[in-house]
């Protein structure tokens, strides 16, 4: 590359980092230099979401694991006629809109919806409740918890599992001790980064639970609805420097899960 | 607990004839009225004690929609009276729509006036950044009524309404977006209703409209089938056409029916 090329490069990348980066220290200093982040952070309405978004968020990850883990076990264990069909299902929320994701779950437990009207027969209101928020974020979330497994398993040495087996470890056995400690850091990725979109959620849950403070009001939703508030600003500002610290926290998580694998995988080989 | 609660509940009817229902209210309210509701909720509190209100806020139009969907809430507060009108009709309302106050459209711009607009004419004046809220919602149709009367108007340019919507820098989701955006000087003018900008106060300035023209939203409030709390809920309503709730819809600007 030519000295012009390499300046004209870095330049770029130096724009590139600026664009991405200042946003979010502008909105960090404003909260912490506004004093946002000191009173409005204890107001009312920002700690109840962020109660809410504490409970739901977690509450999505105890389905993740709990669904997902067989999911992606299975996608990576298995080719079964119209495995693609499954994969490509589970990993659509990743790429649609949160809004059609809304959309679609108000149409499937909507009162008017497909399955509504039988749910309401049996007592259950699922939309504009707090099990509509759990639903939401595990709709969009779960998919990048099993992608992330998905690969997880599929690296895992099969020679490993039948090692055990022939020294007659049955099938859950095999699967708790040796599976998932070798697939662990995938699995935990995969995790905090689910859980870091769950926390994130916002389109799905505004259209699918509403926005109703200490009910359906996540910290996103309250980021959005502070803003519009008489006198909210500070508020919206602090309910979002929490989830960028959130967010900030999560990468660094991931990084060190990253790390640990990349040092660990010669020993376990070994 | 309980217990306790029913031996007070039948002491309090002795004393009194008709003892005050209470319950947990949702009521969902046109984003226009954050300020009044939330000073309406702290006085019907304080004289309602057994009744306590959430208040969760939108366009009436996208409040209508999730009512439609399943929105358990025990009322719904609207800026117009469609949005009531049209749940009666589909069978989601408990009793009869109640208009309880009014208000009226306002052009405003931010203090200091940058584009230095002094009568509605000027919106029309190319290149400017106008702020209105989204057709679907009541506040974008009582704007759109705004426009067809002002650009029938002596002396108002052929094609001003189209020169305004040429103006349009963003039709906003509900009323309060549509005063975050000024307030946050996104804007040259915007188009709200004038108990917000009387709300926002020296943060902005009302332009005056030519004499007689003049566009009144209704405010009205309907309990919904869906509530649980039914006595509370009608409590609440008959209580928003009480001089104590008028007084305090006066102070932010809301006028009675």
């Amino acid at each position: 590359m030519s000295p012009t090329g390499r300046a004209t490069f870095g330049l770029l990348a130096a724009v590139g980092a600026l664009l991405f980066g200042i946003p979010v220290l502008v909105l960090l200093a404003r909260a912490i230099l506004g004093g946002a982040l000191g009173a409005s952070l204890m107001s009312r309405v920002v700690l109840d979401a962020l109660a809410l978004s504490v409970l739901t968020s977690a509450a999505a990850l105890l389905a993740t694991v709990v669904l997902g883990t067989p999911l992606a076990y299975l996608l990576a264990r298995r080719r079964f006629r119209g495995s693609w069909l499954v994969d490509t299902l589970v990993d659509l929320p990743i790429v649609l809109p949160p809004s059609v994701a809304g959309l679609a779950l108000l149409l499937t437990f909507g009162s008017r919806g497909a399955f509504g009207p039988g749910l309401a027969v049996l007592g259950v209101q699922v939309p504009f409740t707090v099990w509509a928020v759990v639903i939401a974020q595990t709709f969009v979330s779960a998919p990048l918890f099993i992608r992330s497994a998905r690969a997880g398993f599929q690296q895992v040495d099969r020679d490993l599992e039948d090692a055990a087996r022939v020294d007659g470890a049955h099938e859950a056995a095999v699967f708790r001790s040796v599976t998932v400690p070798l697939a662990g850091g995938a699995l935990a990725a995969g995790l905090v980064l689910a859980w870091a979109r769950a926390l994130g959620e916002f389109g799905a849950t505004i259209m699918f639970a509403g926005n109703i403070p200490g009910r359906t009001q996540t910290l996103p939703v309250a980021v959005y609805s502070e803003f519009q508030a008489i006198d909210g600003l500070d508020r919206s500002i602090a309910a979002a420097a929490v989830l960028v610290l959130a967010a900030f926290g999560v990468l660094v998580v991931v990084r060190w899960l990253h790390w640990r694998a990349l040092l660990a995988l010669p020993m376990a080989r070994g | 607990m309980v217990l306790i609660v029913g031996l007070d509940g039948c002491a309090s009817a002795a004393a009194t004839p008709t003892p005050q229902p209470g319950g947990a209210l949702t009521v969902l309210a046109a984003a226009s009225l954050q300020a009044p509701f939330a000073e309406l909720k702290r006085a019907f509190q304080a004289s309602h004690p057994r009744t306590t209100l959430t208040l969760a806020f939108d366009a009436s139009s996208t409040l209508r929609a999730q009512i439609e969907q399943g929105a358990p809430a025990d009322l719904l507060v609207s800026a117009d009276v469609a949005s009531p009108a049209r749940l009666a009709s589909e069978g989601l309302t408990a009793g009869p729509p109640v208009t309880f106050a009014r208000d009226t459209l306002a052009i405003v711009v931010p203090a200091g006036n940058p584009a230095r607009i002094s009568s509605p004419i000027d919106l029309a004046v190319p290149n400017l950044r106008i702020v209105v809220a989204a057709a679907t919602v009541p506040l974008g149709m009582y704007t759109q009524l705004l426009l067809e009367r002002l650009a029938k108007q002596p002396g108002y340019p052929p094609g001003y309404a189209a020169r305004i919507v040429a103006n349009v820098a963003s039709r906003e989701e509900n009323a309060a977006t549509v005063l975050a955006r000024i307030e946050l000087g996104e804007a040259d003018a915007a188009i709200m209703y004038a108990s917000q900008a009387r709300i926002a106060g020296a943060r902005l300035t009302v332009i005056g409209l030519p004499a007689g023209v003049r566009v009144t939203a209704s405010y009205a409030a309907v309990v919904l089938k869906a509530s649980r709390s039914g006595p509370a809920a009608n409590d609440f309503l008959a209580w928003l056409r009480t001089p104590i709730a008028g007084a305090i819809l006066a102070r932010f600007g809301l006028t009675p029916p």
